[in-house]
């Protein structure tokens, strides 16, 4: 899950791209609105957290140009206006929700995992596939009953494997889903994640579910699928 | 005592009018009594020259019937009683011509014997006071008889009387029209007024918007509305200055703590190292330290605006003072790329609170530190022409434009291109800056060309 900031306070943006990182998402960082709106129209983010009080371009013009160019990402706004005058602008004007600084972040990022719960469509809390389950609530992941640790990336790997169960996804797909803008794609962190991921997924023999497509990419299905 | 305006103009309105009719009506009476008795006199006059005449010509004496033709002639009826009497020079009774018999006083008979006549009001001949001429009859200088005519004031009087009848009668009868006359016309003035009430009573702080209905007439109810409507203006405008800078201020308070908030929990939801900790706590309190600054400031602002701020009063060298300060933010110009000049730092002293004045100097340089970019200058000047001591701050920033230069001074104004600027301040500086200004009774001018830099002028009168 890759996500944006706008936020054109540095501290503020870069206490929320940490926490956020650590949820295991893939954060950018715009400080500006015009800046945040070109990043936005990549259409590369599955949702944009946007203050409303930008140098440049507000939060809401940013808003309602993405809107009016079709971008029908998940948004939602920051500020530290809280009269109902201002949350009922900032949702008519394409917002899906609203957060009042100072917030809790424990706050943010249930937003946001609601909102992208959403976003996908299912409603479903919990993703699974075959005896392999994840619940982005409690960021837990197990496989028959067999709770399995994870670090921060490998989370956000697995999760956007189990979004996309039985597809194969490019190493592009992957990078631009997981990671931001600062990752070189020229590398081979990927397939050292995917194998870490591997390692403790397909591990005690429980039945292989991450395949490897040669000169393609990766893709999680049960193993006897096609 | 009696509240209502409409209640006060009729009483008022009634009270004059009571003492007009009363001064009208006392006039009319008396030229009434003054122009009945006139007549009556002339009238007998008449009467009396007429028989006179006849007398002279035919006989002294004059039967009843003549004496009523006579009365009949002169006063165009005939009275019931007229009163006639011839005498001879004595004073002796000529003729009993009337049933009752008119007297002679000595005053009538002594102007008689001076050929003069005299009018004389007599009482008890009759139910009435009878008037009486007493008029000499010469002949050839020579007095030959006293005539003495009378009419008694039965109709003067009844006339009198009618009239104050009248009066009475129609005095409450006015008052009560006038009165009525009066309180409607009261209701009709004072309508507007009555409505403007109710409008302004609609108008709370929270629909400043709102204004009274201007009829346009240019009347003095008209022009009351057009007052109160600019009184609302302003009224308006400050509660708007007042809500946006309360506005202002819970966003700069929001923010450093939407900073502490967000840091601290992010750094609790997993165990770190203990540099990051440290790195967490030294930003928390940066932020605590900007909070800080920020009350501090608006604290200073609301005494100064509210008159209360305390303040030394001693000699201060204003050439000090920019020593200081250049020596201080020297360090920060350097590190932007920015030549910071002290062009004359002469001795001039003024009276002051040196920590205060080096705050105001301080927060200007700052300020042009701050808007001027990398490889300008920012120049600091003093002068002293006997009696104001003026600090000079030029810079070759990018100026402000006209209609900027007056809002630079409203808390937490910023130049767009200074939000985008990595580190902000309180957005107070150069609002404290003008009222420690002002605390000492100087000001701070600004002078700008957009593109090619700008020049704050402090100016404080010399002690």
């Amino acid at each position: 899950m890759r996500l944006l900031v706008v936020e054109d306070e540095k501290k503020v943006s870069s206490f929320i791209k940490k926490g956020l990182e650590e949820e295991g998402y893939a954060v950018d960082l715009a400080s500006d609105g015009k800046t945040g709106l070109q990043m936005a129209m990549d259409r590369v983010h599955d949702l944009i957290v946007l203050d409303i009080n930008l140098p440049g371009m507000n939060g809401l013009s940013v808003l309602k140009e993405l809107r009016r160019a079709k971008v029908q990402v998940p948004v939602l706004l920051l500020t530290v206006r809280a009269n109902i005058e201002d949350k009922v602008l900032g949702l008519d004007s394409g917002a899906d929700d609203y957060l009042t600084k100072p917030f809790a972040f424990d706050e943010l990022v249930a937003r946001i995992r609601a909102l992208l719960r959403r976003q996908s469509g299912a409603g479903q809390p919990v993703l699974q596939v075959a005896d392999l389950v994840l619940d982005p609530a409690l960021r837990a992941a197990s496989r028959g009953g067999r709770k399995i640790e994870l670090t921060a990336k490998e989370y956000a790997l697995l999760d956007y494997f189990m979004r996309n169960p039985g597809r194969v996804l490019t190493r592009a797909q992957i990078s631009e889903h997981v990671w931001d803008y600062d990752f070189d794609s020229e590398t081979n962190v990927i397939d050292v994640y995917v194998n870490y991921l591997r390692r403790k997924i397909d591990a005690n023999d429980a039945g292989k579910l991450i395949h490897t497509v040669r000169g393609v990419g990766y893709v999680l299905k049960e193993e006897g699928e096609t | 005592m009696i509240r209502s305006v409409r209640a006060r103009l009729t009483l008022w309105y009634t009270c004059i009018l009571t003492v007009t009719l009363l001064i009208v009506g006392g006039s009319a009476y008396f030229l009434l009594s003054y122009s009945l008795s006139h007549e009556m006199d002339s009238a007998l006059h008449s009467v009396a020259g007429a028989m006179i005449e006849e007398a002279r010509g035919r006989s002294r004496t004059f039967p009843q019937s003549q004496v009523e033709e006579f009365f009949r002639r002169f006063f165009g009826f005939s009275p019931w009683n007229p009163y006639f009497q011839m005498r001879d020079p004595a004073g002796n009774q000529e003729q009993p011509s009337s049933s009752r018999r008119l007297p002679l006083s000595r005053n009538a008979l002594e102007n008689a014997l001076r050929n003069l006549s005299s009018f004389e009001t007599v009482q008890g001949l009759d139910d009435y006071p009878v008037r009486v001429l007493t008029m000499p009859v010469v002949e050839g200088n020579r007095l030959v008889n006293i005539i003495q005519v009378g009419m008694t004031l039965k109709n003067f009087y009844d006339t009198r009387f009618r009239f104050l009848l009248i009066m009475a009668g129609l005095f409450p009868f006015g008052l009560i029209l006038a009165g009525a006359g009066g309180w409607a016309l009261a209701h009709r003035a004072l309508m507007p007024v009555g409505k403007m009430t109710e409008a302004a009573r609609r108008i709370s702080s929270e629909k400043l918007d709102e204004r009274l209905d201007e009829t346009g007439t240019g009347d003095e109810l008209d022009n009351l509305a057009k007052t109160l409507n600019q009184m609302l203006t302003r009224l308006d405008d400050a509660f708007r200055q007042v809500r946006q800078f309360s506005a202002d201020v819970s966003h700069e308070l929001q923010t450093p703590l939407t900073i502490i908030k967000g840091e601290l929990e992010v750094a609790l939801r997993s165990t770190r190292t203990p540099e990051e900790y440290q790195e967490t706590v030294k930003s928390a309190l940066e932020e605590i330290d900007r909070i800080a600054r920020l009350v501090e400031g608006l604290l200073l602002l609301a005494r100064s605006e509210a008159g209360v701020l305390r303040m030394d009063r001693q000699e201060v060298d204003l050439g000090q003072v920019l020593l200081k300060v250049h020596r201080q933010l020297k360090p920060l110009a350097d590190a932007r790329g920015i030549k910071l000049n002290l062009d004359s730092a002469d001795h001039l002293s003024i009276r002051g609170d040196a920590e205060r004045i080096h705050r105001m100097v301080s927060n200007i340089v700052d300020n042009a530190i701050k808007y001027t970019g990398a490889g300008g200058t920012v120049t600091l000047a003093s002068r002293n022409d006997g009696k104001t001591a003026s600090i000079a701050v030029s810079d070759t920033g990018s100026g402000i434009p006209g209609e900027e230069i007056e809002r630079i001074f409203q808390p937490f104004y910023r130049a767009p291109e200074a939000r985008s600027l990595a580190e902000k301040g309180t957005g107070l500086g150069l609002s404290i800056a003008r009222s420690i200004a002002a605390a000492h009774h100087g000001t701070i001018r600004v002078e700008s060309s957009p593109g090619r830099g700008s020049t704050f002028t402090i100016l404080i009168p010399c002690s």
